[in-house]
């Protein structure tokens, strides 16, 4: 009898025991895939690069490039359904619990990029098949990705955590602290400039892949970015000169159908990078943009401003580029639901516009001349209009020209997440030797009543940044919070 | 024996089990709703910045008030603060104030509501403290102020019956009335304070706490002018200013023109900067007279406005010597003189298409192409006003390149409005904002193009307000000129205008035969399909009292068929009644040709 209860007691006992904690008898870890399951061959190898691009088109990617790239400038609205998070960010009124500056999908892009890093060699280890080049193209890729991701981060945050090593399971996660922006740039510089070498002109065959995916233009072309934002202005020129040198790239006539090819159809000849939706899934702008709960709409200043209508002459004239509006809606990525137009990342428009930028700062009327034709190339491509078309500015009017590239790239960009970017790159230039354009910026947008506060927030350049979110905090007890939002 | 042996077995072992079993994963359930504490509790846990609020609250006995649940924000100085604030006031501790003066003290720093600074204006805070005056807020620095003065050194920590914002001076109410703070700065606004006393209102400005007043003068809005100003214009005394604008010679007479000019400088209400920029306009102590405010990029202009097509520049507010705060209002000072003008009653042409909110608002479509003037659950353009602009069927802004021939519009463009009595999809009513019109009584003549299913639409003008006025006719805007039991050869002779005026319609797109100031011919025939489309009908009379922009509202009633985008409204003419001419000048599809009568 005793027996019998004993035996039954601790038959309960054990099955209680294994079931409530199931990790007695599992060794494997449960947070993650163990790295000697899956690091074996190329195809992993592979499969990992899709991974990574498949975190970049998933959607909240996007949506971060998007909001960060224009909630904070004057080419969107908001309308009555966007967030109050989204309606505090353009008064100014940022809080360190505005969700606008939660970086997760980023980092969860940086870590997909470190892991292929760190284990692409073990596949290769043991895959006889997998060879140099393709192992430096795999790498190269990540890295361009990682240095973009983070190019994104140091411009919305300015000094931002810098982990190179891939967590695969809980116990990688450390506090790392962060890291001042002059070292993370001087990181991804260092990171594209190993790139450009390792990654080939073709990664694929078909227009889709090859702009689809980074080859070695878009490793030039995010360099020639990275060196105009660090106002190394050789640097951006050589680096812009080696997509440029391409014919493959050039410009599509307004009136052969640029609107269409470019961004309805993509992957076309202007295009260097993109991120591709039509070979995979559809994107967030048609919630975005077009839905009836859609967050943005146009601003007031994209018609009166942007696009200034010719008024003496051929009123009836349009810039083909503001076809890109209609009714206030954006429809630059089509009306269509479900969505797959492309993102644009980088297009050859762009490093002309990167290029002539640089070449204006480096002085000089010839420098100017080359510039101002630069910008003139496009303008005649897209038939801008003449009431956009400053008078009198020759090559040695750096002032000018640099008014009008910001303009130009206004037109040619619109909407593509770059236009915060773009005033606050022209700003901080020379030690903020221009914060007027942030000034008049923020007296434009944000609403009357907090005009005065807003214009007074945006004097102090840590503003400028997004603060690191309360919940990163306190996950990372390292973190620092940028001081403009500690009070 | 052996029986309890067997039980101390089973239980050592059921508590192995229950051990075990619990061992893995500990829950710790909570016990309470929150573990925030109140404000007073924040206090308690933070001795070294806050004991001497502390202090003052309990020695006030306010220390239970803000520890219980409810919605406050508390203004909370550091022990800095308020040693400094002690210090200043020739105190040692916070024992040698009365309790009374204490507890004034807490209540100004104190408001029933949840304030975090998100809900900060360049201005008063909405809700006034529980002393019963406004705090003002502001940036310096990139830090919050309060009042000018204290700088919020920690925002926005949340408790659970409200919001700690943390400053390092304490808030002091201001001391002197509008009248006293005019008075302290004598040296820059001598000619202004003299026409203060000798008009009368020095006494309504001065106030002392405990004060009897009425509630709208509890707090009262002046805007001065500086004597530097005034010595620019070639006024160097008070008697100049009297000289240049006392009519009566009797300053205390409120049908004097100096009495006119200051009451003209006051309002009531505290209207910090922020408030006169976005109000439009502010009613002041002269009676019907208002002063007309825009904010222009970061400037708040006083009267500034196109009359008669000429611009006239309005009075900045100079900032750094505004939004200074009294025990009863706010003062600011205006950069330029402003004053009542004295405009002579005009005829106002209204383009429903071209008020300049809706110009800017259609950007390169104005006068070029068509455009969705609903937009996004809101109008395009603030001059014109839905109903409800989240309805389905939208309205818009309509331009023809190429002038129709049988329903042209002036000017070129028109709105095309959905609207409907009966239909939960249309606009019951819309609203638009007219151009300045100068006090007096109006002629209003609703000038629509004939379509299919338009709507009977009645006019009001600036409906919701007391001074609301009802327009006794209706526009039928299915019916044309040729449905008035006219002849068509009536139509063509030579009396059709009066035959039309006397049934309350008229032309108002030029004839054929007539000719434009510019030399351009019009573009109608007298009668027949070509000829009757376009129709003013008389809306009734208006009498407008203050020289403003107005509100018309036009509200479709009765059972006319209606449908969407078939009400088709081009113009709205508001011509004085003592004007004969109520006919001319008429207009055609040709952008900007005006036609005088022949």
């Amino acid at each position: 009898m005793i027996r019998k209860i004993f035996n039954t007691t601790l038959a309960l006992v054990v099955l209680l025991s294994a079931s409530s904690c199931n990790k007695w008898l599992d060794l494997q870890p449960q947070d993650g895939i163990t790295k000697q399951e899956f690091w074996k061959t190329k195809e992993d190898v592979k499969a990992a690069l899709t991974g990574i691009y498949s975190s970049l088109v998933g959607g909240s990617v996007e949506e971060r490039i998007f909001t960060w790239g224009e909630l904070r400038g004057d080419m969107v609205t908001l309308t009555l359904s966007a967030s109050e998070d989204y309606k505090q960010v353009r008064n100014s009124n940022i809080l360190s619990t505005n969700s606008v500056s939660d970086w997760g999908s980023v980092y969860t892009v940086i870590n997909n990029c470190n892991l292929l890093i760190d284990f692409a060699g073990e596949a290769k280890a043991l895959d006889p098949t997998f060879t140099d080049a393709l192992y430096n193209d795999y790498v190269g890729e990540a890295l361009t990705i990682r240095s973009w991701m983070y190019f994104y981060l140091v411009r919305a945050f300015r000094d931002v955590p810098l982990k190179l090593k891939g967590s695969y399971k809980d116990g990688d996660i450390v506090e790392i602290g962060k890291t001042p922006a002059a070292d993370v740039i001087k990181q991804i510089l260092a990171d594209l400039n190993k790139a450009k070498t390792m990654v080939p002109h073709q990664v694929g065959s078909g227009a889709q892949v090859n702009k689809g995916r980074i080859t070695r233009y878009a490793v030039f072309s995010l360099l020639a970015d990275v060196y105009l934002w660090n106002e190394q202005y050789q640097e951006a020129v050589t680096a812009a000169d080696s997509v440029l040198v391409n014919p493959d790239f050039k410009l599509i006539n307004n009136s052969g159908g640029w609107f269409n090819t470019v961004f309805a159809t993509g992957s076309s000849a202007e295009t260097i990078f993109e991120l591709n939706h039509q070979a995979s899934v559809s994107n967030i702008f048609y919630e975005m943009l077009v839905a009836s709960k859609k967050p943005y709409t146009t601003s007031e200043f994209v018609a009166t401003e942007i696009f200034e209508p010719n008024t003496q002459v051929g009123a009836e004239l349009v810039d083909g580029r503001s076809a890109f509006y209609s009714s206030s809606d954006i429809v630059k990525y089509t009306r269509d639901n479900p969505n797959f137009t492309n993102f644009q990342v980088y297009r050859v428009s762009d490093l002309m516009l990167i290029k002539a930028e640089a070449l204006n700062h480096l002085g000089g009327t010839a420098n100017g001349d080359e510039a101002l034709n630069l910008v003139k190339k496009i303008r005649t491509a897209r038939e801008a209009l003449a009431a956009t078309e400053p008078d009198n500015i020759d090559g040695d009017d750096i002032e000018g020209i640099d008014q009008f590239i910001l303009a130009e790239r206004a037109r040619e960009f619109a909407f593509e997440g770059k236009r915060w970017f773009d005033l606050l790159r022209f700003a901080k230039r020379d030690n903020y030797a221009n914060l007027s354009i942030l000034t008049d910026l923020v007296s434009k947008i944000s609403d009357t009543k907090v005009q005065q506060s807003a214009i007074n927030k945006i004097k102090d350049s840590n503003s400028h940044y997004f603060p690191i979110l309360e919940t990163e905090l306190f996950a990372d007890q390292k973190l620092v919070q940028n001081p403009f939002y500690l009070n | 024996m052996k029986r309890n042996f067997m039980t101390a077995k089973g239980v050592l072992l059921m508590t192995v089990m229950l051990l075990v079993m619990y061992s893995c994963k500990k829950e710790i359930f909570k016990l309470s709703t929150t573990s925030d504490v109140n404000i007073t509790g924040y206090l308690e846990e933070n001795p070294e910045q806050y004991s001497m609020l502390l202090q003052i609250l309990e020695k006030s006995k306010t220390q239970g008030y803000l520890g219980a649940y409810g919605t406050y924000t508390l203004f909370a100085p550091t022990n800095a603060a308020i040693q400094t604030w002690l210090t200043e006031n020739g105190k040692n501790s916070v024992a040698d104030i009365a309790d009374e003066d204490l507890l004034n003290f807490v209540k100004y720093h104190v408001i029933k509501d949840t304030v975090s600074t998100v809900r900060f204006a360049d201005g008063k805070i909405r809700t006034p403290t529980l002393f019963g005056e406004y705090l003002y807020t502001d940036v310096s620095n990139g830090l919050y102020r309060v009042n000018k003065s204290a700088t919020i050194s920690k925002s926005n920590i949340v408790c659970g019956n409200g919001i700690i914002q943390s400053i390092d001076r304490v808030l002091v109410p201001p001391t002197k009335s509008l009248a006293q703070l005019i008075e302290s700065k004598a040296d820059r606004y001598s000619i202004f304070l003299e026409a203060l006393k000798t008009t009368g209102f020095y006494d309504t400005l001065s106030y002392q706490r405990g004060d009897n007043v009425t509630p709208q003068k509890r707090f009262q809005t002046v805007i001065v002018q500086s004597d530097s100003l005034y010595a620019t214009m070639g006024i160097n005394s008070y008697q100049d200013l009297a000289d240049k604008y006392s009519t009566k010679n009797d300053p205390q007479n409120h049908a004097d023109s100096l009495w006119l000019y200051i009451a003209y400088h006051i309002s009531n209400g505290a209207n910090f900067v922020q408030d006169i920029g976005s109000a439009q306009s502010i009613y002041t102590l002269a009676p019907g007279e208002i002063v007309s405010t825009k904010l222009v990029n970061t400037q708040v202009l006083l009267n500034e406005a196109e009359f008669n097509g000429v611009l006239e520049p309005g009075a900045p507010l100079i900032r750094s010597y505004s939004d200074m705060q009294a025990s009863n209002g706010v003062l600011h000072e205006a950069r330029d003189n402003f004053y009542i003008k004295v405009r002579k009653q005009v005829p106002v042409y209204f383009d429903l298409a071209d008020s300049p909110e809706m110009i800017a608002a259609l950007g390169s479509a104005y006068h070029n192409a068509g455009l969705e003037i609903m937009t996004n659950g809101a109008s395009i353009a603030s001059s014109v006003i839905f109903e409800d602009p989240t309805k389905s069927q939208g309205s818009s802004y309509d331009y023809a390149p190429t002038p129709d021939a049988r329903r042209p519009r002036a000017n070129g463009d028109m709105l095309n409005l959905s609207f409907c009595n009966s239909s939960a999809a249309r606009q019951k009513y819309v609203e638009f904002k007219t151009p300045y019109l100068v006090k007096g009584r109006y002629k209003v003549w609703l000038c629509y193009i004939q379509f299919n299913y338009g709507a009977h639409l009645q006019a009001s003008y600036d409906p919701g307000t007391d001074h609301e006025q009802i327009l006794p006719n209706i526009a039928y805007t299915t019916t044309d000129l040729g449905g008035l039991g006219i002849s068509s050869t009536d139509l063509a002779g030579p009396n059709s205008d009066n035959l039309l005026l006397a049934q309350g319609y008229k032309r108002y797109m030029a004839l054929k035969s007539e000719t434009s100031r510019n030399g351009a011919s019009g573009n109608k025939d007298a009668n027949g399909n070509n000829g009757v489309s376009n129709v003013g009908r008389l809306m009734g009379v208006i009498n407008v009292e203050t020289t403003d922009r107005h509100i018309i509202r036009l509200t479709a009633i009765g059972e006319g068929r209606c449908a969407t985008k078939n009400t088709w409204l081009d113009m709205l003419h508001f011509i004085p009644v003592d004007d004969n001419e109520q006919n001319y000048p008429r207009f055609s599809a040709k952008p900007g040709e005006i036609f005088d009568r022949p």
